[in-house]
């Protein structure tokens, strides 16, 4: 196809790319990295092989994958860090990326475009650029259209995409939270790449009212919510990774009550249920199980 | 709710768009699309109609035959120097979400949103007490006829509004402020119990949400290749209308009680960050630095109920007026990361976690006989803080092109404020091998091993075996007590055929509370997930999952009711029928199949299915310690948060024409749930002042709903 056409000095641009690869040089075309105006941007400095590679062996010899040293992001034996470090020519002074040489995603191989996809055209509106959809949704009934995030993260991350399913779950499904609300995937310094310096301090962002001070506090809850909730999704009420009591009584014993067991002959059929257990277990009386401001007794034992 | 930010981002959206026409971008193209349709929903009857967790957080309209509207609005417009986007569906709706966002390439860019959550627990509760929605209920208790009881909806409305602007002209400079409000509305429960003694009974009662949280962060930094520097200052404050809750108490002659709620508070944040990249040896130095204070202040109530009139032992006797809330936080962070050959990449790292509690300490000193005292005696507010430092390393090694081994090593050593642990040491080790070898398959295998070992404060707790006090000898907290784990996790990623990738995940963890006498003693998971797809997204796909999950706890405890006996608070002694030893092994299994389709069977069409199978099983079995027989023989329980769901999902769009698109979809749904403490629910039980009234949260939550929609979309 290229046979008799003389080529010029620089490297073969979309219009060349074009011949074969007509698609990703149209959605280029349609992207801000198409986009001539902007200062800095790949079509402003020459296009494809801005990202790809002198492309000029590679048409010489018509094409062919990984043919004349040509770069394509779907290559696996190209090193993940030589793909990022493509996008990262440009994008490293991006305050977002500020951190990327500290997050998971880079230590553990993950590179731009296992989320991202320049020539991919969403299917529906997204709320971040270009994130990559590999797979149909497989969700309940939601009422959102768009293209939501967790479906790029979780093709991946297969644990969390269970943990998004359980009865008791963060609206992620439904798409009024995105994992980017937690966590930065291109990189932090925290666990988990978490976007606050502390699991505390993430939660209390967004459930202000467990912020405190307490006049009362609950030690476990002080030290780390991930102590009794699990934030994924569970199959427990209210995020917790065990039911009560029993969750209560790995930590509690004492006489009486809680070092009592509560078991399947105290429930509804008794003749007296028994409070400890049915409902909310331990809940039912020990409400201000965050912390409170009660005074005295009643506040000591979360009952106020 | 309906939002009050549509007239104003309309406004927006045309002052948007006039500052960036200001300069004339006569090449912004603008297109985009508006969907408008209808969408119905029916639930089935009796017990399978109850909607809570159908509507949990989708606004559905249910119950019979009733539909709402569907809108959705998607325009973007796209110049060589400026561009915009708005996006918004369910206007109008208590799910409602706007986006506009916008900007000037390389000068700046703004965002404006609304997103609102609606999260439902339960329709149709019930509660003896009048005045549902203020903060005082009044009732004559006991009620036990149920036929006189008021009705309500539990339920929260969470409408965020906010907005955020980066100026990047003075590039690497940048300057960026985020605002946004958050406003809470609704009902939720809180219970409490009645009297002074477990056996008293509890009351479970509506109080109602009025809360704003209101942030601002502004922020500035320097942002290069090689470097990076930026300082943020955060300010959030949350106030809440309804700081207390007054309650109409059986136990104590119908007074009004008190429940303390969530206390306005003022939280500041300094965060400084950098990094210094493109160092010696391939080096990158990241660090962080922040502090963060958190204050209240509230007035301590000087009186609670202890009777059935008021009287003298009402008093608390707080040996101050005010609470003043004061936590401090200072966290740092400092982490090198290397790469000196190709082969090699390392990470050092460093963190400092600080609370820092500067809440006084109260003490409250009621009337001697007053049930305000704790254990007869004044009660003492615990001051908790901790402070943590985590130090590690970890080393990666690609020794072929296909194969790369990386070891960690981990320590964390916290310090607290607590009267049973003061101290632990975390030491954790890991070994992660990745594995290409084979074009058609990657491998990852982790194994990871944990310490933990504590310093317990309670060895010498209590004078002798009789003394109450002598139990908190043997009970280790899980959260702070030694600790032994161990993780394995494998994953499997591979590519058998054309179009064709095969997914695979397990994880086998364990964590065995070694020194643990009362308390949980072990823990288990086994998690396995398998994925299987086939096609290509672009055209047409089939994927597939199935997930099980298998989760233990053991625990051990001390059941005394014979609180006399010379031996009652010590575990190794020989049980009898009223002090014994129990154990309890809690287990839950959880399965989920999926399989979704999309598909293009002829030009203009597409079509999305989804089938997804549900189902959950809880059981806990006890064991009480031979020799000993308990009046009350301990059961086992075979369904703990037993739940089963399938949602069937189909969506059909037909391209009309190239402007319009025609959209049709069905969706089933069926949830059961079964859990022993639910079911069989009453709203009552017992009788006279120790009465519990209950109101029906989360009693019934079954339904099965069918939901059909139509909607068409007009592209421009």
């Amino acid at each position: 196809m290229f046979a008799g056409r003389a080529l010029a000095a620089e490297p073969p641009g979309p219009e060349i790319c074009a011949g074969c690869h007509q698609a990703h040089v149209q959605s280029f075309t349609a992207s801000v990295h198409g986009n001539k105006a902007q200062p800095g941007s790949p079509a402003n400095s020459g296009g494809c092989f801005v990202c790809h590679g002198d492309g000029t062996e590679h048409v010489k010899a018509g094409g062919g994958k990984g043919v004349g040293g040509v770069r394509g992001f779907n290559n696996a034996a190209i090193r993940a860090d030589e793909k990022s470090g493509t996008c990262l020519n440009c994008h490293a002074s991006t305050r977002l990326l500020a951190f990327w040489e500290s997050g998971r995603h880079k230590k553990n191989e993950v590179s731009c475009n296992n989320c991202h996809s320049i020539h991919d055209q969403p299917q529906q509106r997204t709320d971040a650029p270009l994130l990559k959809k590999s797979n149909p949704s497989v969700t309940p009934y939601v009422t959102t259209n768009r293209q939501l995030q967790y479906e790029t993260c979780t093709a991946c991350h297969k644990q969390i995409r269970s943990q998004l399913l359980k009865t008791s779950h963060h609206p992620i499904l439904e798409g009024k939270l995105v994992c980017t609300n937690c966590h930065n995937p291109h990189g932090a310094l925290s666990h988990a790449m978490i976007k606050d310096e502390s699991v505390n301090q993430l939660c209390t962002s967004c459930h202000t009212d467990k912020r405190g001070p307490f006049m009362n506090e609950h030690a476990p809850v002080e030290e780390n919510c991930l102590t009794c909730h699990t934030p994924h999704g569970s199959v427990h009420a209210k995020l917790l990774n065990e039911r009560a009591p029993n969750l209560c009584q790995d930590c509690h014993d004492w006489s009486r009550h809680p070092g009592t067991y509560y078991s399947g002959n105290q429930g509804w059929s008794a003749a007296t249920p028994n409070t400890r257990l049915v409902a909310r277990a331990c809940l039912n009386c020990h409400t201000s199980i965050h912390g409170n401001n009660a005074p005295a007794m009643r506040g000591k034992f979360f009952l106020r | 709710m309906k939002s009050k930010l549509i007239p104003l981002l309309i406004a927006n959206l045309f002052a948007a768009a006039g500052v960036l026409a200001a300069d004339g971008d006569e090449d912004m193209k603008v297109s985009g699309s508006v969907t408008v349709g209808v969408q119905g929903a029916s639930l089935g009857t009796g017990s399978e109609s109850n909607p809570e967790k159908l509507k949990e957080y989708r606004d559905i309209e249910g119950g019979g035959i009733s539909g709402r509207a569907l809108s959705g609005v998607d325009i973007k417009g796209r110049g060589s120097e400026e561009y915009f986007s708005l996006y918004g569906e369910n206007l109008g709706r208590d799910d409602q979400y706007i986006d506009l966002k916008g900007g000037r390439y390389s000068e700046f860019k703004f965002q404006i949103y609304e997103n609102d959550i609606v999260h439902n627990w339960t329709f149709g509760a019930r509660t003896p007490y009048t005045g549902v929605g203020s903060t005082t209920l009044r009732a004559t208790l006991p009620n036990l006829n149920t036929d006189t009881w008021n009705s309500f909806d539990y339920g929260m409305k969470k409408q965020n509004i906010g907005g955020n602007f980066e100026v990047s002209k003075a590039s690497p400079w940048y300057f960026r402020v985020d605002a946004n409000e958050v406003t809470d509305s609704g009902l939720k429960w809180i219970a409490g119990s009645n009297g002074t003694s477990p056996g008293n009974g509890f009351n479970e009662k509506p109080f109602p949400i009025d809360q704003k949280t209101k942030n601002l962060t502004v922020e500035g930094g320097y942002v290069t290749k090689e470097a990076q520097l930026s300082l943020a200052f955060m300010h959030s404050n949350f106030a809440n209308n309804n700081d207390l809750l007054r309650w109409s108490n059986a136990f104590f002659g119908n007074q009004l009680d008190t429940s303390t709620l969530a206390s306005d508070n003022e939280y500041t944040k300094i965060s400084v960050n950098g990094n210094l990249k493109q160092l010696p040896i391939g080096s990158t130095l990241a660090g962080r630095v922040t502090q963060s204070k958190t204050t209240n202040s509230i007035p301590i109530l000087g009186s609670m109920p202890t009777g059935a009139t008021p009287g003298p032992n009402d008093a608390t006797n707080p040996d101050r007026p005010t609470f003043g809330g004061d936590v401090v936080h200072k966290t740092a962070s400092l982490a090198l990361h290397s790469n000196p050959v190709r082969e090699i990449d390392s990470r050092i790292y460093w963190n400092r976690f600080e609370k820092d509690n500067r809440s006084p300490q109260v003490t409250f000193t009621p009337v001697a006989g007053s049930n305000l005292r704790c254990g007869g005696l004044p009660c003492t507010t615990e001051i908790l803080g901790y402070k943590k430092d985590n130090l590690g390393a970890d080393v990666g090694y690609r020794f072929d092109p296909s194969n790369r081994v990386v070891a960690g090593l981990d320590y964390v050593d916290l310090e607290r404020d607590r009267v049973d642990f003061d101290e632990t040491k975390d030491k954790r080790a890991s070994l992660e091998w990745r594995n290409t070898s084979l074009d058609y398959l990657s491998s990852r295998f982790k194994y990871q091993v944990m310490q933990r070992r504590s310093h317990f404060l309670e060895g010498n707790a209590g004078a002798n075996a009789a003394d109450p006090l002598f139990l908190n000898r043997f009970v280790a907290r899980f959260d702070a007590s030694n600790v032994d784990q161990s993780l394995i996790k494998l994953s499997l990623d591979a590519t058998p055929a054309e179009l064709w990738d095969v997914g695979f995940e397990g994880i086998f963890k364990q964590n065995k509370y070694k020194d643990t006498v009362l308390g949980r003693t072990k823990d288990d998971r086994q998690e396995f997930y398998l994925s299987a797809g086939y096609g290509d997204i672009k055209q047409s796909r089939v994927f597939a999952f199935a997930d099980i999950e298998f989760v233990k706890y053991d625990s051990y405890h001390r059941n005394i009711s014979t609180l006399t006996a010379a031996d009652a608070y010590d575990p190794y002694a020989t049980p009898n029928n009223t002090n014994y030893n129990w154990a309890a092994t809690n287990k839950d299994r959880s399965f989920a199949l999926g399989v979704g389709a999309d598909w293009v069977p002829m030009e203009r069409w597409k079509l999305n299915a989804s089938l997804i199978s549900q189902k959950t099983h809880g059981t806990v079995d006890f064991a009480v310690q031979p020799g000993a027989n308990p009046t009350t023989p301990a059961v086992n329980i075979g369904n703990y948060d037993n739940a089963k769901k399938v949602s069937l999902n189909f969506k059909g769009t037909y391209a009309y024409t190239k402007q319009i698109d025609l959209i049709g979809g069905y969706a089933f749904e069926k949830f059961r749930f079964d859990d022993f403490s639910y079911a069989g629910y009453q709203y009552t039980i017992g009788t006279g002042t120790s009465a519990s009234h209950l109101s029906g949260l989360n009693a019934n939550p079954n339904y099965t709903a069918n939901i059909g929609y139509v909607a068409a979309t007009v592209k421009f």
